[in-house]
Formats: structure tokens, C-alpha cells, sequence
């Protein structure tokens, strides 16, 4: 029994041992460590050190650090000097450093009968006071130390009324902008309705001030609203019935067209999110995949309401023609679509199947343009096409050569460099990306009429 | 070099764009992006892993800015952005865009306290009120009766999320904004801001574009662009309306702003900026904002296309 005691204070003393001596290699690393910060410390000590004792003119240094010091901004109401210049009286090389002796004294929590008190603990100073008056150490142990009487404490305040200052500190935010205007951002009228009604569209959108928007909906029943931000104004240029006649008044020419644009690709996007567009690249692919015709390209156009979705490129013309009669014959729901164009030379699109506007339910998709190629393959491309069919919103082309080149070298770098799942994130950004520029003509509200497909 | 005459641009870089500049940002606990980037990783990794690319071709951009006499400020400071706005006719701004979204590392201390006083703010009482409604008695919550310390922060942060998201902090804006709807970008960044105002400091601020000396609000980056600047703003930064949507709110017709209202992948953003000043250099005549609008169009349409053919 004894020996199995023994067996195991040994042992215990074992583990003691190493715990000690992995303690004593842990500390060994850790001066190891302080001696390397320190001997940099000290390096940069020396030179601090010589750059500081033989600089020629103490005072120019001084008023830099001063200079550099009061540049940095700050938010504090009272500014303390940061800055103490140290010289040598005596003929040595290195300059003392300042001691403050500026020990805290303890705060302990006593009885609640008791008078405040303070103790030597140790080397420290304790104030031994009542735990309701806790928060007043400061002003309890001067009193003490000064034997000074009890003045009757005043009432809270908050330090912002004290000093005079405003309740709150301003943040910057848009929040507070918005709390700090005196007028509304809402900016309709009286007479808004009236002049919406004037203008025979669908949709009357006019710039207000502070970059807010009134957008009429002559219904029925006619509707207004108040929008703010170019970002909710796509988002409602996007809600509009597909062909609607859209009248802006008070915006630039260039910013309709950004705007328009926006919501022209945001509405395919929509479209294409909910599968509709993609289902009717589908039918359109299934109809021409044929031995006839088997080199047709099906591509998809930006969305615009009232105009072709999809765009057919076909190499033959007689082929074509055929292949929409079949289309039409076979699909029951196109039955009230009709083939348009088929004479023009170069001028696209050849033919289009025009859907009546009340013709398929459920569908938003107007018409299907095809466009015959021929031995032009190389001038028509999809590019050239989607170009000439929406609103041109910069000054530079895309078929413009060297544009169409930039482009393509872009495409093919992001393509090499990016991850694959950026790169759709990225695109779909990109696309969303707007350029606002608001020129307002508030003066004349001169109307502007400019379709989507201007 | 070619002569940039009728435009001066100048590209302000609040993200690190080389190695030495990550790990320098690396090991400052303030750097916002940096916390979404290392997140539990090294430096190291993290760089390897995720931001090389961005160096790799922010060193193009540099080159062709260089080549074309265009500026580069890398590491950009606010003061950067009150001088170089007074000299330039384009500034392309890339930096993170610090957004509405509350997370854990932004409650700071009292944050428990301002909660415990939820009488005095209708915010936090609505607060209050939805961490009762999600997970049972608020008072629980909030003495940690019902889980750890981590356990309770996240609720709280979820219940502030939810608040954000589904706009129920709405009824609570400034009457300024009463009669107007707007996008639901612009009402999470108020609902934001509301809660950020009523936690009085113990919740780091949200909505705030962070340049490489600090997180700025909106007003900042507003008065540090000078007033005579009359030019382009290009933000190259998340779901950039918010910012643009402010800036125009206050100078109207003098600026024109680049923004959009996605997410970006800084890598091909700047790829996309490099290839701008590629295009400017081959169409003299061009501006900026022209060039990088038909370079982003075209992306979008090959975008399309590619779908389409896939």
C-alpha cells in the first residue's frame, strides 16, 4: 500500500518536473523572442537617437512633428500638446526619458453606512467607498486625500448638454441626410395628372428634383408615384406592360436612353430567369433543325417589349421561307402570326413572324425576326444585329472594328483568367451597371418622346 | 505616352494590389474586406487562394495607366480624393463597399446595454420585439439564460438582418422619404442606419466605402470630392447606387456616376478598367465613360450570346 503511494507521488513528481521544464523551454522561447524585438528596438532607438541629437535645427524638427501631428484629423473637442521635445543640459549623447508616477489606486466596494476611506494596499493606494457611489473614485478621493467637505452632488447630466455640444454625433450617414432635409424628396404637383394626360402614352415619367421621379400610369385607372434613385426607375420602367409608350420629360435624350436600356436588358433578364425566353430559343431551334437547313444559328437578342427576342440566322433564303410556313402551319397558338418582309436586300430582317398582340396568351414574345445571311455571313453577325436593334446609349459602336476587336480580347482574357464561378457573377453585374447623368430642362418640362426601341 | 488631353483620369485604389500592400492591410484588425477575405485563414493562404488574380491584374492596369499617363493612386486615402478631385476630370474609384449587413464582429462593447434600454428607442424596441418573437422571451436572450455568449450574439444579429431585410425598420425612416418608394437597396441601407444610430456606438457602422486609411461614410466621401469637380465618378465598388445614389441626391447634374446595383469580383473589374484605357488609347476621341460602357455592353451581350449557345 505504501509502495503504491510512494509509486504515485513519484509519478506525480515526474509530471511536475516536465510540466516545469516545457514551462521553462516555453519561457526561454519567449525571451528568445523579446531579446530579438528588443535588439530592434533598439536599433531603431540609436538611430532615432542620432537623427534627433545632432539635428541641426531642434526647432524645425519640432514644428514638422508638429506640423505632421495637428494635419491628423480628429473628432476630440479638446486638443492636448502630443509632443515633448527632451534636450540635454549636460554634454551627453543621450536624452532621459520623462517618469510619471501614475499608479491608479484601487476602488473597493465598502460598507453602505461607512464614510469613504483610503488604505495603503501594499505600494498602491485603495478608496474603500459605498458600491452606490462607485463611479464618483475620483472625486471621493480627492476629498479624502485633501480633507475637503462632502459637496452635495448636482444631478446628471449628459456630457453633450454640459459642453453645449449636440445631442448626438453626426455620422454621416445617408440616414441622417435624409432626417436633416427640410423638404421632402416626394415631388409631384397639382398638375401632374393633367399634363401626363396631354401626352397620349402609357407611361408618363417626369424628372423631380433631388434626383426623385413622378411616373403617371394612365391606367386604367391612372396611377402616380413618387420614385427615388435611378435604381427604383429601371425597376419601374421593367414593371411596364411589354409595348407600352413610355414619355419622358425633363431628362436628357442620353439619359433616357441609359435608362430605357436598363430596363430593356433587366426585362430579358427577368425573362430569361423564369425559363420563357429560353423554352422559345428551344421551339425556334427545334423548327429549323432541319436537312434542309441544318447550319441555322439561333440566337437571342436583348429583350425589348414589342420587338424580336429571337433572331434566326439562316444561309438560305428559300429554306427559310419554307421552314416559317411549316412553323406557322404546325404550331396551333401561331396560327394569327404572319410572315412580313422576305424582299429586302442586306437590309435585315428579311422575314419576321409577327405575333398579334393579342394573339398567343401568355406570352410576351412579339416576333421572331430571321435574318438570311447568305455569302454576307461574315458581315451579319450577332453583334452587328443586337447593335442596330437597341438604343445606343455611348459614343463608341460595337461594330465599330477596333471596338468589336477590344471586346473579344476582354471576353477571351476573362475567360482564360477568371474562375468559371466568377465570371457569370462578374457578367451579370457588369450588365446591371448604368452611367446617370441628369441634365434637367425644368424650365419648359419640355416633353421628349423616345420609345425603347428609339 | 500618349496624350490624355481632353480627359485627366485618375484611378484611386482603396484595395491592396500587390503582395506586400495584402499583408501589410493583412494584420489590421479595422480592415473590413480583409475580415471577409482571411476569414480563419493565414495571409498567406488567403492570398494564394483568393487574391492573386487581383494583383496579377492590377499589375496590367498599372502598366497601361503608366503607358497611357493616366494616375494611379494606390493605397488611396481620403485626402487623396479632396486632392486628386480637384485636378482631374475622371476619378475611377475601386474599394470595398462596406454594406448593410449586420455581422457578428459588429457588435461592439455595450452593445448588450443599449438593448437592456430599449425604452428609450423604438428601434430597439422593434429590435427587442423580433428576437421575442424568434426565439421566446426576450429578457431570456438577453441575460444569456438561453445559450452562451455566442449563441445570444448571433441571435441578436439575425434578428437585426431579418429587420434589415424584410423592411420591417421602414415605418421608422425620416418623413423626408415618406410618399416615395425607392429600391430596396436604398431601404436596407437606411433600416441600417437606423439600427446603427440607435445602438449609440456599440455597433461598428454599416454602409461606409473603405478607402486604405479607414471606413468613410457617405457624407465624407461626398465632401472630400470637391465641390468645383464637375466630372465623372466612376464606382467600382459593391452594389455602388447606393453611394451613386447619395452623391447624385446631393450634387445633381454635376456629377455623372458610374454605379450599379450587383456585387463585383475585383479581379475582372479591374480587368475591365486596364482594357478602357486600352480602348482610349486606340479611339483618342473617346471618353471614359463611353469606352467602358460599350466595353461592358459587349461583355454582356457575349454573355448572352454564350448562354444562348450553350
Amino acid at each position: 500500500m505504501r509502495d503504491t503511494t510512494l509509486v504515485a507521488e513519484l509519478t506525480n513528481i515526474g509530471q511536475e518536473l516536465k510540466d516545469a521544464d516545457a514551462a521553462l523551454k516555453k519561457a526561454e522561447e519567449t525571451l528568445d523572442q523579446l531579446a530579438k524585438e528588443r535588439e530592434t528596438a533598439d536599433r531603431v532607438a540609436d538611430d532615432l537617437r542620432i537623427r534627433a541629437s545632432f539635428a541641426d535645427d531642434l526647432d524645425r524638427v519640432l514644428a514638422s512633428v508638429l506640423q505632421a501631428t495637428s494635419a491628423t484629423a480628429s473628432d476630440s473637442f479638446i486638443q492636448t500638446p502630443s509632443v515633448v521635445l527632451s534636450c540635454n543640459t549636460a554634454d551627453q549623447t543621450s536624452v532621459g526619458g520623462h517618469n510619471i508616477d501614475a499608479l491608479p489606486w484601487l476602488v473597493k466596494q465598502g460598507s453602505a453606512r461607512a464614510a469613504p476611506v483610503v488604505r495603503a494596499t501594499g505600494d498602491r493606494p485603495t478608496v474603500v467607498m459605498p458600491k452606490e457611489r462607485l463611479g464618483q473614485s475620483t472625486e471621493l478621493a480627492r476629498r479624502v486625500v485633501e480633507r475637503s467637505p462632502e459637496t452635495p452632488l448636482l444631478p446628471e447630466r449628459p456630457v453633450s448638454e454640459v459642453l453645449g455640444l449636440p445631442a448626438e454625433r453626426k455620422s454621416g450617414s445617408f440616414l441622417e441626410h435624409l432626417r436633416n432635409r427640410t423638404e421632402p424628396l416626394s415631388s409631384g404637383d397639382a398638375t401632374l395628372m393633367a399634363r401626363a394626360n396631354e401626352c397620349n402614352c402609357d407611361l408618363y415619367v417626369e424628372r423631380g428634383t433631388a434626383d426623385t421621379a413622378m411616373i403617371v400610369s394612365l391606367g386604367p385607372p391612372p396611377r402616380a408615384e413618387s420614385v427615388f434613385g435611378s435604381s427604383r426607375l429601371v425597376e419601374k420602367l421593367v414593371e411596364a406592360k411589354p409595348a407600352a409608350r413610355v414619355l419622358f420629360a425633363g431628362f436628357s435624350r442620353e439619359q433616357v436612353s441609359a435608362l430605357t436600356y436598363d430596363a430593356v436588358r433587366q426585362t430579358g433578364e427577368a425573362r430569361h430567369a423564369s425559363g420563357f425566353l429560353e423554352k422559345a430559343i428551344g421551339r425556334t431551334k427545334d423548327l429549323f433543325r432541319s436537312a434542309v437547313d441544318p447550319v441555322v444559328s439561333v440566337l437571342r437578342l436583348p429583350m425589348r417589349p414589342g420587338k424580336s427576342a429571337i433572331v434566326a440566322l439562316s444561309p438560305d433564303t428559300v429554306a427559310a421561307r419554307g421552314r416559317l410556313a411549316e412553323m406557322l402551319a404546325q404550331r396551333p397558338g401561331w396560327r394569327n402570326a404572319k410572315v412580313v418582309g422576305g424582299s429586302g436586300e442586306g437590309s435585315p430582317p428579311l422575314f419576321e413572324v409577327v405575333f398579334p398582340k393579342d394573339g398567343r396568351k401568355g406570352t410576351d414574345l412579339q416576333s421572331i425576326s430571321v435574318h438570311v445571311y447568305g455569302e454576307k455571313r461574315d458581315v451579319v453577325t450577332a453583334a452587328e444585329l443586337s447593335a442596330r436593334a437597341k438604343t445606343t446609349v455611348s459614343g463608341l459602336f460595337k461594330t465599330d472594328p477596333v471596338v468589336a476587336e477590344a471586346i473579344n480580347r476582354l471576353a477571351e482574357q476573362l475567360e482564360r483568367d477568371t474562375r468559371v464561378k466568377e465570371i457569370e457573377f462578374f457578367l451579370r453585374g457588369v450588365d446591371s451597371g448604368r452611367t446617370v447623368q441628369l441634365r434637367r430642362n425644368r424650365d419648359t418640362h419640355a416633353l421628349e418622346e423616345v420609345a425603347f426601341d428609339e | 505616352m500618349s496624350d490624355r488631353s481632353r480627359e485627366r483620369i485618375a484611378i484611386l485604389l482603396g484595395l491592396p494590389v500587390t503582395r506586400a500592400e495584402f499583408y501589410e492591410r493583412a494584420v489590421d484588425q479595422q480592415w473590413d474586406y480583409g475580415r471577409k477575405l482571411l476569414s480563419g485563414r493565414s495571409a498567406a493562404k488567403a492570398f494564394e487562394q483568393v487574391y492573386e488574380p487581383v494583383c496579377t491584374v492590377a499589375a496590367d492596369l498599372l502598366r497601361r495607366a503608366e503607358s497611357e499617363g493616366v494616375l494611379v493612386c494606390r493605397s488611396a486615402r481620403l485626402q487623396d480624393l479632396q486632392s486628386i478631385s480637384r485636378t482631374h476630370d475622371v476619378l475611377v474609384i475601386v474599394a470595398h463597399w462596406r454594406n448593410f449587413v449586420v455581422e457578428d464582429a459588429d457588435l461592439l462593447e455595450g452593445w448588450s446595454v443599449c438593448l437592456e434600454q430599449v425604452t428609450e428607442d423604438p428601434v430597439l424596441r422593434c429590435l427587442v420585439d423580433e428576437i421575442t418573437r424568434r426565439s421566446g422571451a426576450a429578457h431570456a436572450i438577453l441575460n444569456g439564460s438561453l445559450g452562451n455568449a455566442r449563441n445570444l450574439r448571433e441571435r441578436v444579429v439575425t434578428a437585426m438582418n431579418h429587420l434589415i431585410e424584410t423592411g420591417k425598420l421602414v415605418p421608422f425612416l425620416p418623413a423626408a422619404i415618406g410618399g416615395v418608394t425607392t429600391h430596396n437597396l436604398i431601404t436596407k441601407t437606411l433600416s441600417r442606419d437606423l439600427l446603427d444610430d440607435a445602438f449609440r456606438g456599440a455597433l461598428r457602422r454599416g454602409n461606409q466605402l473603405e478607402l486604405a486609411d479607414d471606413l468613410h461614410a457617405v457624407a465624407a466621401i461626398h465632401i472630400a470630392i470637391n465641390p468645383s469637380f464637375h466630372g465623372v465618378v466612376d464606382l467600382s465598388c459593391c452594389t455602388s447606387s447606393v453611394l451613386g445614389t447619395y452623391l447624385k441626391l446631393l450634387r445633381g447634374d454635376t456629377l455623372q456616376v458610374v454605379m450599379g446595383d450587383h456585387l463585383i469580383v475585383p479581379a475582372p473589374q479591374l480587368r475591365l478598367i486596364e482594357r478602357t484605357l486600352e480602348l482610349l488609347m486606340l479611339q483618342p476621341s473617346a471618353r471614359y465613360v463611353d469606352a467602358k460602357t460599350v466595353l461592358a455592353e459587349g461583355l454582356g451581350e457575349w454573355r448572352r450570346n454564350r448562354l444562348t449557345a450553350s
